[in-house]
């Protein structure tokens, strides 16, 4: 099973970190797999997914989409449905657990459109933690509201004012705070990308998603279905709903990408799309950079989707064919934010607007026979201030 | 050890070693304010009894430096500066200094240039040795075997709270010296140094590598203390800022006499 245990799959992953924080991974690696062998500790796991973050959530039959599209049949995985309103609470609460076990009274995160900044701030307030949150200066001004529920929880936002001021300078920030209080600090990764292990605990909490999906559809439709949609910024809430289908090979994986204003350096955020294999944040990963290696600025009309690199399982997917990456663009992103508010009543995060985006733009090139699900990672309710 | 005593680096360090000298590294972001300054600080580092050269190269995400030298890496991307321009300037310094000549830099940077490129490019321009941050030596097989290849030292760096097992495994391939991280942390100054003795210690008892401290040095009392235990010392941040906050002002000068001042002190 990947990674193998220098966190590689196939050729992605690996360590690429300051030697400071190689104990530190070393130690959170052996807690973990002591963990994942805790019959107490997934117990509690399962406990506080249930009671606290509302688990399971419903896999809908989106009827009047499927209708107005007169194409394949379409589910859809409801992680909107869950306490903060997106799938980050799942690793989340793994995490805060995780900091619990090893003693750690502090943590740290970085956060860009804000959700898993909240679901850090959540988790914290709920096990007393201490927790600071990195936020690009940028991302601040626009997810105010986000800033104000951290606050609310008890957080300390601490905007970044280095680099671009976005995503990726708040994870620079992230490690280089790490670097200095590793001792007492544990810092809780909000997706599948980073140095081992991250990519493999991330994905560990956010399997969930898969497994719950899987069960869901046999009793409700008796087969599995032909594919599974999800959107992919760093690419935790795919790997979520994936994994659990990986040796199904019938079943197709689709990973949309934001391809932004277009496909131009520094329009998009589609890594897998418009990048090349490189070395950021601790793992060897597609990635959005220029002829000398500089990591590129990248936009996304979703904040959440709005960063250069991409985690390693996804790049490595993306090599053997496992999942098919592709764009979909603001606009068309936008288009399925409003359509799916409109006829089944969800209100879609802007980052799973663009898997709606993708099967109603494709909508005819599917059998109608096909099963789709499409998985919801969040609620749009924090986007509407944006777009007002 | 890979690199052997036909390198620069390797054998400015043993022969200060041998002779109870204590060696003086220097850091300076390549292309800060621009390329030419860059060249003339190199001249006169060597000049003024520098024994090593760290030239860092600008990357975008540089996660292991502290503000000082993160704002002088942008500056210097912002001015155009690359790799290859680096390379180009250290060529016309070859046989012309007798510091040995380093790049620092992250690993993005060599890896998208090419790794079996950068080393024979390192090889031809006057480049002794590498060192790479966010490269542990787990994740440097190809790199460190093509530097031995090329007669390059590897440099890599150890932490305060690295193992036992860790400090043999980074020693094991690193030549000319082993970087000993002072704190954990970032680089830039510090009010206060922590005591080294117990840590310098420890990894005595498991290299003969000459041992040389890093991070968090600005001034003669700091770098004296130090010095009571490692064989040499690295200052970075603190030119950085001298240059910086002399940009207009005659910067080699004013670094080329922080500098003397600072090695008197050894």
């Amino acid at each position: 099973m990947m990674p193998d245990k220098h966190g590689y799959f196939g050729k992605y992953g690996g360590m690429f970190v300051p030697e400071t924080l190689m104990p530190a991974l070393e130690e959170l690696k052996n807690e973990f797999f002591k963990a994942t062998k805790d019959k107490i500790f997934k117990a509690e796991l399962k406990r506080y997914l249930t009671e606290f973050a509302g688990r399971p959530t419903e896999l809908y039959y989106a009827e009047k989409l499927t209708r107005y599209l007169k194409g394949p049949k379409i589910y859809l995985k409801r992680e909107d449905m869950t306490h903060t309103g997106s799938h980050k609470i799942n690793n989340c609460i793994g995490q805060a657990l995780m900091a619990l076990r090893m003693g750690k009274k502090r943590i740290i995160a970085e956060t860009g459109a804000g959700q898993h900044g909240v679901a850090t701030a959540t988790v914290a307030a709920r096990f007393g933690l201490k927790c600071d949150v990195f936020m690009g200066e940028e991302d601040c001004k626009r997810q105010a509201l986000n800033v104000y529920r951290m606050k609310l929880l008890g957080t300390n936002v601490i905007p970044v004012t280095s680099g671009t001021k976005t995503l990726k300078d708040a994870l620079n920030e992230a490690m280089r705070d790490w670097v200095s209080n590793v001792d007492n600090t544990y810092y809780m990764l909000g997706t599948v990308a980073g140095p081992h292990p991250y990519p493999l605990m991330v994905r560990y909490f956010q399997k969930v998603i898969g497994e719950e999906a899987r069960r869901q559809i046999l009793v409700k439709e008796g087969r599995l279905p032909n594919f599974i949609v999800a959107c992919v910024g760093g690419g935790s809430n795919a790997i979520g709903i994936f994994h659990h289908f990986f040796h199904d090979k019938k079943v197709k994986f689709i990973g949309v990408e934001a391809g932004g204003r277009g496909m131009k350096p520094t329009m998009n955020s589609a890594s897998i799309s418009a990048g090349a294999p490189g070395s950021l944040h601790g793992s060897y990963t597609y990635l959005l950079q220029d002829k000398d290696g500089q990591v590129l600025n990248t936009h996304s009309i979703a904040a959440g989707l709005d960063y250069p690199g991409v985690g390693p399982e996804h790049s490595y997917y993306k090599d053997i064919g496992r999942a098919e990456y592709t764009p979909i663009m603001d606009k068309d992103a936008l288009k399925a934010y409003d359509l799916l508010s409109k006829i089944e009543g969800v209100i879609p995060a802007l980052e799973s607007s663009h898997a709606v985006a993708y099967v109603v733009k494709n909508a005819k090139t599917f059998k109608k026979t096909d099963l789709i699900i499409i998985n919801l990672s969040g609620r749009g309710d924090k986007d509407v201030g944006r777009l007002l | 050890m890979s690199a052997g005593y036909s390198n620069k680096l390797v054998k400015n360090m043993l022969v200060n070693k041998d002779n109870k000298r204590k060696s003086f590294i220097v850091y300076i972001t390549g292309g800060f304010p621009d390329l030419k300054t860059t060249k003339k600080l190199i001249l006169g580092l060597d000049k003024a009894g520098v024994d090593v050269i760290e030239i860092g190269v600008p990357f975008s995400d540089p996660v292991a430096d502290g503000p000082t030298i993160q704002e002088s890496s942008f500056y210097a991307l912002q001015k155009g500066v690359t790799l290859k321009k680096i390379l180009k300037m250290t060529k016309e310094l070859r046989g012309e200094i007798n510091a040995a000549v380093v790049l620092m830099g992250y690993y993005n940077s060599f890896l998208k240039y090419g790794l079996s490129k950068f080393v024979t490019g390192c090889k031809n321009n006057g480049i002794d040795g590498i060192i790479i941050p966010d490269l542990v030596p787990e994740e440097s097989c190809t790199l460190s075997k093509l530097a031995k290849e090329n007669g390059l030292a590897m440099v890599f760096l150890i932490a305060p709270n690295s193992s036992e097992k860790r400090i043999r495994l980074a020693a094991s391939r690193s030549s000319g010296f082993l970087y000993c991280v002072s704190v954990k942390g970032i680089t830039g100054q510090r009010k206060k140094l922590p005591d080294i003795s117990k840590y310098i210690s420890k990894v005595r008892k498991i290299t003969k590598l000459p041992l040389a401290v890093g991070f968090g040095v600005s001034n003669n009392a700091q770098a004296g203390h130090f010095l009571k235990k490692a064989d040499g010392v690295i200052v970075g941040s603190a030119v950085i800022k001298i240059i910086k906050d002399n940009i207009k002002n005659k910067p080699v000068e004013k670094v080329v006499r922080f500098v003397k001042s600072l090695r008197k002190g050894f």
